[in-house]
């Protein structure tokens, strides 16, 4: 008996630590991938959005941040805010491409909504310079970017497109197509796939957004990235990172005074070409690296760019 | 009281990175920034506080053959635990402190604590000593890495200090063995030890 206590004493232990890791994993698990899909669901309208909105390329209509379920003028009208949402935006855009708003934010924001607002008439443009507060401007941002619809498109690795119906994905042979996370299964089988996000923006194609996942120096960098069809990046947003602190993770990092990461927007408005590094890569591009972090912005560039090839590769000729 | 003393020797007397030179594998990676100090060392004295309680609970029923494997078993259910739960209802903390986190399973302070103070005393001084310890490994982190953001970076908690050309190699690898053995140094010199 005593030879065996020890060997029943860290069984005992580790069934424990088992039995409360999984119930604290049943817990936290689906808010956890529940908030992960709904960054990068944001993540995704929002980079379709270019940065200075021009009111003219808005369809008329009724949009908020959050989601309010507010469709036409009656519903904006008679809107008086909404159970369990405390701050919101709330953007009716008339005919007449004037705004009109409804909201319920922090005391010091609201002064900014009001100037915004104005100025936003006057221009007929939201822009960061116009709204004057960071945080107001991506409130706007938010709001406008639930315009943005997106069609899903299935491309296998023969080229083939299939677009997303009521039932998911359906071939021409009538064979079902599942996407599980960055997987795509037919028949329990995996098959390579990649699945394309095409944006419209007041009833115009205007870009396709997709994910790519370069390994950096000690994890994967899910990256979403915006293109438009003759190949130029809109924007990236890596999505999760677990790099060296202060090197590599300096990839999201966001310097004082500015509001977005320096190394991510750099990409912005670049052609596939200039899409390299501006030193130490097969040629010289735009991209600054990270100091002494070349890995991580290698694979950073490398993903986005052998991304874009391969977009363009599938999609160009539509172009 | 004692509870007082104990956090304060594991501060000063005790200090883990400075006296005892344990720890040093995180200590050296996350000593470039003086925020991520900060972060690493409140989610190890988190952990430590924790690690410490259910270890000394279990004290008296652990049999001498396994009680390594069962302290680590009890600290990486903990650091899980911590992590999972940070980031479910805590995400914007787990964005910043988030890759820390794991980190800790592999900290030897966590299993060194557990081993020499936790399993013989108390879980009520054993809390003071996580606590103590805790706190003595945050300021050892942020003391490093004040020197390293500063020359090697010419900031202080992100903000610019207009250093023209700070040297890169302070945030490099090597400089923060430059550091930790100048600080070293100058604590033994300082409390006259042999």
């Amino acid at each position: 008996m005593k030879g065996i206590w020890p060997i029943l004493a860290l069984t005992i232990v580790a069934v424990i630590s088992g039995a409360v890791l999984s119930w604290i994993w049943d817990k936290t698990n689906p808010i956890i991938t529940r908030m992960d899909r709904e960054k990068e669901e944001i993540a995704r309208r929002m980079l379709v959005v270019p940065e200075d909105i021009d009111l003219s390329m808005i369809p008329s209509g009724v949009y908020s941040w959050p989601n309010l379920g507010v469709k036409d003028r009656n519903g904006f009208e008679s809107f008086k805010g909404k159970e369990g949402v405390q701050e919101y935006l709330l953007i009716w855009i008339d005919d007449l491409k004037k705004v009109h708003v409804k909201y319920n934010v922090p005391k010091d924001k609201a002064k900014f909504i009001e100037k915004a607002v104005e100025a936003i008439n006057k221009s007929m443009k939201i822009t960061p310079q116009i709204c004057g507060d960071w945080d107001v401007y991506q409130l706007f941002k938010k709001a406008i970017s639930s315009t943005v619809n997106f069609k899903k498109v299935l491309v296998l690795a023969d080229g083939t497109k299939i677009e997303a119906s009521k039932d998911g994905f359906i071939g021409k042979d009538g064979q079902k197509y599942v996407v599980k996370g960055d997987k795509v299964f037919c028949n329990g089988k995996e098959v390579k796939g990649k699945v394309y996000y095409i944006a419209y923006l007041g009833g115009k194609r205007v870009a396709a957004v997709f994910k790519v996942e370069p390994v950096g120096y000690s994890s994967k960098l899910p990256t979403l990235v915006a293109a438009t069809f003759d190949g130029t990046v809109l924007g990236i947003k890596i999505l999760s990172q677990s790099e060296t602190p202060g090197l590599g993770a300096r990839c999201v990092e966001i310097k004082e005074g500015e509001h977005e990461p320096w190394f991510q927007k750099q990409f912005s408005g670049l052609k596939v070409d200039e899409i390299y590094l501006t030193e130490k890569d097969e040629k010289p591009g735009k991209i600054h690296q990270i100091t002494a972090s070349t890995i991580t912005s290698r694979a950073v560039t490398k993903g986005v760019r052998e991304g874009v090839q391969e977009f363009l590769k599938m999609f160009g000729k539509e172009g | 009281m004692r509870f007082f003393r104990i956090i304060w020797d594991g501060i000063t007397k005790e200090n883990q990175v400075f006296k005892a030179a344990l720890g040093l594998c995180p200590t050296l990676a996350v000593s470039t920034s003086v925020e991520n100090a900060i972060g690493m060392g409140v989610a190890a004295t988190l952990v430590l506080i924790g690690s410490n309680f259910v270890v000394s609970l279990i004290r008296n029923w652990v049999p001498k053959q396994v009680r390594i494997p069962i302290f680590i078993v009890v600290i990486a259910t903990f650091v899980t635990a911590v992590d999972l739960t940070m980031h479910a209802y805590f995400p914007a903390l787990h964005e910043k402190l988030g890759i820390f986190v794991p980190l800790i399973v592999v900290n030897c302070i966590i299993l060194g604590r557990a081993e020499a103070f936790a399993s013989k005393n108390n879980p009520f001084y054993s809390i003071a000593d996580g606590i103590g310890i805790g706190i003595g490994f945050m300021l050892g982190l942020m003391l490093l890495a004040t020197f390293r953001e500063v020359l090697g970076a010419g900031t202080f908690l992100g903000k610019s200090l207009g250093i023209k050309e700070p040297a890169l190699i302070m945030i490099l690898p090597p400089g923060a063995f430059l550091t930790i053995g100048f600080l070293m140094a100058f604590f033994n010199w300082a409390g006259g030890d042999k």
